[in-house]
């Protein structure tokens, strides 16, 4: 037996996990793809001819430009607060003694077990205008807050959705940094604090950098989040892109949005990138 | 006063005792060896002196200011650990200046500083390098100069030496023994390399399971241990039971000149090293016979193992080429140290 499959073999090996992605991601994009450029169809799901017509018009529409940073607005601001919730949650996981660890784990991992609509629902009715929270505010005598059908309901949900993708890349991350890196430091005479800011920190920014590009794709990507907390009123790409396939059935149109949000997130998450990999260059 | 004194330091994990009642004393400028098997507290000793583990009980002073509370970063300690744990994102020269960053010292006395450590450790060149690549006996530098460039009271060493190949680890032996008299810093290294202790040492603490069974300087240790623990895990060592009568040590099958021991007539335990013990073809005064049962030819020397008319075996170390054969009887006198007569 040789130690290294053959390449034949391993190309076999990896045949169906191949065959999956040219199924259900290559072959739908390229459709998406030849779709965007189609003339619409008021009989079919497009016309006979070629055209780029699709995307001038969005790319020529302030309406569509203003959406877009929408999106990545919300999806930003989610990445933002998933980092600040989530980072301290994980290093407490990463490095807790085995007995609660295992219960905290689940509790993280607990929101995946229901499905996005339920809990997008149980948001509704937290945060409606005569929802839990509202009440609890009238009752203490404290005006009400408009805390759904906006931006906000939207943010709030997409960090209770995503907040576990955050946290386990982090977790993860800061479980495989050797906990003597933060003793030497100590060693060398900075304090707890310093040595986080210093060492831990720093070391730890893959797993940030992992967890950051997670969420904002979910995000920026959402439907149902937006459609069900949005209540109409919070359009983003996603939405306007099913709205173009379902309601008004301009088929060539949505398929331009898709892949021009696409795009974006490629060029956002390349930005994105950049200062994080520069930040963590001695990390091997 | 002692510079670094442990005073009944006890350690338990969770109801395992790690360490039991360890009370030592060490001079300044000592270069101080704790030696003993793996997991036989060493270690933690080690890193309650740093301040990484808390003590349960016992006190812990450097020049008679208890520190046993003071947490880490306040000891002024330099340590190099086991894996250098050098920061992966800092370069060679951002590791070396991190304590003094910390002790908020001037940049130009910083880089001052840091060029005149990486001289001192032979590695002027590589300031802008980053840990992954340099080579072990390289890393192994920079942890020291990153422990001793802010001038520590106290220099702290975890095994430093075992992650690397067996050539390296008798450079990088007197290399950290000259570095440390140049320095002239009290140093603590933890080995469970006999060879590495008996080396560097001036004083060795041998250890076992939790508690200290001798503190000596490396030659007493091996000539007057004060257990058979210590004889055997220092070198080779015969334990032979028999009595102590008027000097000399009887053991059945013959008497012995001896060292060590009171005069009593109680049972008593002998060691003699290996290669204390002569074989001769032909008897003399104070020699007694023994059947050789086997021979290990190693090159330089020849390791026999014989047994005497009472049934007890003992290992004999002789230099040169093999001159007896199995099954041959011989004649065994004591030389050199002799009969040690264990405490």
């Amino acid at each position: 037996m040789t130690a290294q499959p053959s390449s034949r073999w391993s190309l076999f090996l990896a045949a169906p996990s191949l065959g999956v992605v040219l199924i259900f991601v290559v072959l739908p994009y390229a459709n998406i793809l030849l779709m965007s450029v189609r003339e619409p169809s008021t009989t079919a799901v497009y016309g006979d001819g070629f055209t780029l017509d699709n995307y001038l018009k969005i790319l020529l529409d302030p309406f569509y430009l203003w959406l877009l940073w929408r999106t990545f607005k919300i999806a930003l601001v989610t990445v933002m607060a998933c980092i600040v919730l989530g980072y301290p949650v994980a290093l407490h996981l990463a490095r807790t003694p085995s007995r609660t660890r295992s219960m905290l784990y689940a509790l993280v991992l607990s929101p995946l077990l229901t499905g996005v609509v339920v809990r997008c629902f149980g948001w509704l009715v937290l945060l409606a205008n005569n929802g839990a929270v509202n009440m609890l505010l009238a009752d203490l005598g404290l005006p009400r807050l408009r805390l759904v059908y906006n931006e906000f309901g939207v943010i709030v949900a997409c960090v209770h959705v995503f907040l576990p993708m955050m946290i386990l890349p982090v977790m993860n991350t800061i479980q495989s940094i050797d906990p003597r890196y933060e003793e030497a430091a100590r060693t060398l005479g900075a304090t707890p604090r310093q040595a986080f800011l210093r060492v831990l920190l720093p070391l730890s920014l893959p797993g940030v950098q992992s967890g950051a590009v997670l969420v904002f794709v979910l995000t920026a990507s959402a439907y149902v989040i937006p459609a069900l907390l949005g209540g109409g009123r919070v359009q983003t790409m996603p939405t306007i892109v099913v709205e173009q396939l379902l309601g008004t059935l301009l088929w060539p149109s949505g398929a331009a949005i898709a892949i021009l949000l696409s795009i974006g997130i490629i060029v956002v998450l390349l930005l994105l990138l950049l200062p994080l990999r520069f930040a963590a260059r001695g990390v091997a | 006063m002692a510079y670094l004194e442990l005073k009944g330091l006890v350690k338990d994990f969770g109801g395992v005792r790690a360490i039991d009642d360890v009370s030592i004393s060490i001079e300044e400028g000592t270069f101080a060896s704790f030696l003993g098997p793996s997991g036989c507290g060493k270690t933690t000793t080690l890193r309650c002196v740093a301040g990484l583990e808390t003590a349960t009980s016992g006190t812990i002073s450097f020049r008679g200011r208890d520190v046993t509370s003071l947490p880490v970063e306040r000891r002024n300690i330099g340590m190099v650990f086991q894996n250098y744990a050098l920061f992966p994102h800092m370069t060679v020269a951002e590791n070396v200046a991190f304590g003094m960053r910390m002790r908020g010292r001037a940049t130009s006395e910083i880089d001052r500083r840091v060029d005149h450590i990486l001289q001192l450790v032979q590695l002027p060149d590589h300031r802008r390098r980053y840990p992954r690549e340099l080579s072990g006996g390289q890393q192994q530098r920079v942890a020291l100069a990153r422990a001793l460039v802010f001038e520590p009271d106290i220099l702290l060493l975890d095994e430093p030496l075992a992650n690397l190949d067996a050539k390296l680890r008798v450079e990088m032996r007197s290399f950290i023994r000259s570095l440390q008299k140049e320095v002239g810093i009290t140093t603590i290294y933890v080995t469970h390399d006999q060879a590495e202790a008996m080396t560097m040492s001036d004083v060795v603490v041998v250890m076992f399971d939790g508690k200290v069974h001798q503190v000596d300087k490396p030659t007493a240790i091996y000539a007057d241990p004060r257990s058979a623990l210590v004889a055997q895990f220092i070198g080779a060592a015969n334990v032979v039971p028999g009595r102590l009568v008027d000097g000399a040590f009887e053991a059945g099958f013959g008497r012995i000149v001896a060292r060590g021991g009171t005069q009593r007539n109680d049972p008593v335990q002998a060691v003699i090293r290996p290669e204390d013990i002569v074989l001769s073809a032909e008897p003399s005064s104070s020699s007694f016979p023994v059947r050789i049962v086997d021979a290990e030819f190693l090159g330089n020397l020849v390791h026999y193992t014989v047994e005497t008319d009472t049934g007890v075996t003992l290992a004999v170390q002789a230099l040169g080429e093999q001159r007896y054969d199995i099954g041959r009887t011989v004649h065994v006198g004591v030389e050199g140290r002799g009969v040690w007569i264990l405490p």
